[in-house]
């Protein structure tokens, strides 16, 4: 952890405001930035403080579609990008043509980050931008992040995690800063719901965003995932909330919704939301 | 599913034929280890006034309730003390099952 927080700015202990204005420093001598935008909490947080600091004609976000990015984020991103008179580009990113990504391993995330940068770098260097960025943070470093080798390889910067801000400080400027994604749960790609190993496919994906959506409109807030096992779903929510879902009827009703979207068994989980739940399955560990 | 303690025990055609001899555990070898540690979770279970089946998949342990125990769910600590004992009996996840369609 120690060695991507940059010393050249306040310490990771240092308050969010502090480290707000060392981010704006940080921006302003790259001069223009490519932002990997998803519309989560992150990459708005560092999207929205790329344009106050440098403007709109030395920002770009850019949100990379694929079937493992939920329809419901995207739609999200876009709306929040037009609040903020973002500039955006969307590109289509199909890391599932890679039987890499497909076949499912332990660093799925890997592959899917070199086919993000693969194409957001060139991007960059076509429109004069100095740097490519991503929204990890602090935290997510100490977490198992296969993905940020790719970034590296790739030239990406993530000044979120080099001045050490906390998924905590961001939610805390963003809500000073009045960004609709200061509360909203963190929302990793679909294929985290699928125990490494087991395949990837775009059938899977569809069927785990349909029901994530079904207990979404059934009233499921906060955290959610549908973990697939393939015939079996397994929910996991909040440990506070499983009094309220698990009384009859609604149990019934979490059932069919799931059932609703394609599984044939459905549980849920007893110990309630883990972020990176089926790293433990897969017996995998931060670095 | 059909992850039972009972139909766990690996047939000839899941061992890979009536004259294979598997030198590393393969599905039915797996599958009979799963029955078990069902098994030893739901034993665990019983005495200490939680009854209920369970059935394994891989690392998943599911919990079917009887009628005396499903009520008692509702309590965090009842849910901890099954997932802790999940835990001891080489589970990494136990849920329960929901609904018609489970089992």
């Amino acid at each position: 952890v120690t060695d991507i927080v940059s010393s050249d700015y306040a310490s990771p202990g240092a308050d969010p405001v502090a480290k707000e204005a060392d981010l704006a420093r940080w921006l302003r001598e790259r001069g223009s930035v490519l932002v990997g935008y998803s519309g989560g909490v992150d990459s708005t947080y560092l999207a929205c403080v790329a344009l106050q600091t440098l403007g709109p004609d030395h920002v770009l976000a850019v949100i990379g579609r694929s079937p493992s990015y939920p329809m419901e984020q995207w739609t999200r991103a876009r709306d929040v990008a037009a609040r903020l008179a973002l500039p955006v580009l969307e590109i289509d990113t199909a890391e599932l043509d890679d039987p890499r990504y497909a076949a499912n391993p332990a660093n799925r995330c890997y592959f899917c980050k070199t086919t993000l940068w693969g194409r957001l770098v060139p991007v960059a260097h076509s429109r004069g931008l100095a740097v490519v960025i991503d929204g990890t943070n602090a935290d997510d470093v100490r977490d198992h992040r296969p993905g940020a080798l790719a970034a590296r390889q790739h030239g990406v910067e993530s000044p979120l995690a080099t001045l050490g801000l906390t998924k905590s400080d961001i939610r805390e400027r963003s809500r000073a800063l009045g960004l609709p994604t200061w509360a909203q749960p963190s929302s990793p790609c679909l294929s985290s719901r699928i125990p490494y190993g087991s395949p990837v496919t775009a059938e899977r994906l569809r069927r785990i965003e349909t029901a994530e959506g079904a207990l979404r409109t059934l009233g499921v807030s906060g955290d959610l995932r549908v973990r697939d096992y393939g015939d079996l779903a397994r929910i996991e929510m909040p440990s506070l909330a499983f009094e309220h879902w698990y009384a009859a009827p609604r149990r019934e009703q979490l059932s069919a919704a799931v059932r609703s979207a394609g599984y044939e068994h459905v549980v849920l989980d007893l110990a309630g939301f883990r972020s990176g739940s089926l790293n433990v399955l897969a017996g995998v560990h931060a670095p | 599913m059909r992850r039972s303690a009972a139909a766990a025990a690996p047939t000839r055609d899941d061992a890979g034929g009536a004259h294979a001899t598997p030198t590393t555990a393969g599905p039915a070898a797996r599958r009979a280890t799963h029955g078990h540690r069902a098994e030893r979770l739901a034993s665990a279970l019983a005495p200490r006034g939680l009854p209920c089946r369970v059935e394994a998949r891989e690392g998943l342990a599911i919990v079917y309730p009887a009628s005396a125990l499903e009520s008692r769910l509702v309590d965090p600590a009842v849910r901890r003390q099954i997932v802790a004992l999940g835990q001891e009996c080489g589970f990494t996840h136990v849920a329960v099952a929901l609904g018609a369609g489970t089992g």
